[in-house]
């Protein structure tokens, strides 16, 4: 990756001759750890929050009591800039300049091309970089895990799976439950208003439900979520909202109104990879024992 | 790749009581910008360089070099330091501890296991990694 990837397209500097005080207002003004100083268009030092800061009243009482204000507005930037010891250009990759600063116990160095200022790149932007390389070579593994929780005694089953994988990888979890939107009541004429109620005290129980459901422990970070609509689409959205790596879903998943929709109606759309967690119904379990013991 | 990996574990703390011009005496020698402060052997704040930046009387100050010496041997590093800190374990994954400066603005965080204060991550010691982590290829399970 290169610097010029990092640089924005407004280039801030200062002139050696611009008072302190206007520069470190300029500096907070738009977040800047350090800022090009030219003379004549040309670059001719560097000024940084530490000397700035340093130059700046005390922030102790005691201190500051001898300081003398209006002397402190005459000194301008000239007075406490550093030298330049380094540049890079747009060119540069990012690994160069990390190798750069550190050689140099700098966290920010002026970006030039051809002559003039390009910018800057503070220690500040390269850990953007890491954090973003980080999360796409997988070292993060997985940050956050969506739990499909509406398949009734499948939940316990599929919560568990997630929570080992949580566990392992250290992400949050968020546990949905989505509710179908009972437009077959209001087809046959239900009024909206009690609709609205029986939604209302669906959703009260499949939260209550949901929160039996994982024992949080230490920091484990997990939110509860009861969204209605049609189930794989709620599914696919909150995925993406919360921006999860992974959904865990029962093979069975179904709606309050035991209508089956298909593993494949999420697969299909999922913005991340779907774990799906199969069980035998407890059905056929009791039915294997009961022949092996007949025989 | 863990926080224990990278941190420097020779830090050091300094105490709450401590003044302001022990602290910079401290960094200076010890060679880091961040100090854990610690007070009855509990962690009660981080001293940054910057910290000390500030406290250092302006540019415009009627103050003599030993004047200036004298006063900040009279301010206990307490009084500039930063309370609520955010801290690292050794297991806690690098991408997490870089996620945490990013949000919080903040370029140290002490490393701490069962109580005690075993190390400092800076921004420093995750950019000097860029070039062995965005170099390699991508290897699993690392």
């Amino acid at each position: 990756m290169k610097i010029k990837t990092l640089l924005r397209g407004d280039v801030t500097t200062v002139r050696d001759d611009m008072p302190l005080l206007e520069a470190r207002d300029l500096m907070a003004r738009h977040g800047m750890r350090l800022v090009p100083v030219v003379r004549g268009g040309e670059l001719v030092g560097i000024l940084r929050e530490a000397e700035v800061r340093r130059a700046s009243a005390s922030t102790v009482a005691a201190l500051a009591r001898h300081d003398w204000p209006r002397l402190l507005e005459r000194v301008s930037v000239r007075d406490i800039m550093q030298p330049v010891t380094a540049t890079v250009t747009p060119e540069s990759t990012v690994e160069e300049t990390a190798a750069l600063m550190g050689a140099l116990g700098v966290d920010g160095l002026p970006v030039v091309e051809h002559g003039a200022v390009a910018g800057a790149v503070t220690t500040g932007d390269l850990l953007t970089v890491l954090i973003g390389t980080l999360r796409h070579r997988g070292e993060a593994r997985l940050d956050h895990i969506l739990v499909v929780c509406d398949a009734g005694y499948e939940d316990e089953e599929v919560a568990a799976a997630a929570l080992a994988l949580s566990r392992e990888h250290g992400a949050r979890l968020t546990l949905l439950h989505p509710l179908d939107q009972l437009d077959r009541l209001v087809r046959h004429g239900a009024p909206a208003v009690l609709v609205a109620r029986v939604q209302e005290v669906r959703a009260r129980d499949a939260m209550a439900r949901l929160r039996t459901l994982v024992t949080p422990e230490g920091e484990q970070a997990v939110d509860h979520r009861v969204v209605i609509g049609d189930p794989p689409s709620v599914i696919v959205r909150t995925a993406s909202d919360i921006g999860a790596d992974l959904i865990v879903m029962g093979r069975r998943s179904r709606d309050a109104a035991d209508r089956s929709y298909d593993v494949e109606d999420v697969t299909g759309r999922a913005p991340c990879p779907v774990l799906v967690t199969s069980s035998q119904p407890r059905g056929a379990r009791v039915m294997e024992g009961l022949t092996k013991e007949a025989a | 790749m863990r926080t224990g990996e990278l941190m420097s574990s020779e830090v050091g703390t300094i105490q709450a009581g401590a003044s302001l011009l022990d602290a910079a005496h401290a960094m200076r020698t010890r060679g880091v910008h961040h100090l854990p402060v610690t007070a009855e052997g509990r962690l009660v704040g981080l001293l940054s360089a910057e910290d000390l930046d500030a406290a250092w009387p302006s540019a415009a100050t009627t103050l003599t070099r030993g004047e200036i010496h004298g006063a900040l041997a009279r301010v206990p590093v307490e009084a500039v330091m930063a309370r609520d800190v955010v801290t690292l374990r050794p297991e806690t994954p690098i991408l997490e501890a870089a996620r945490l400066m990013r949000d919080w603005s903040i370029r140290a965080l002490p490393v701490v296991n069962r109580g005690q204060v075993v190390g400092v991550l800076t921004e420093h010691d995750l950019v000097a990694k860029i070039p062995a982590l965005l170099g390699e290829s991508h290897s699993p399970g690392t």
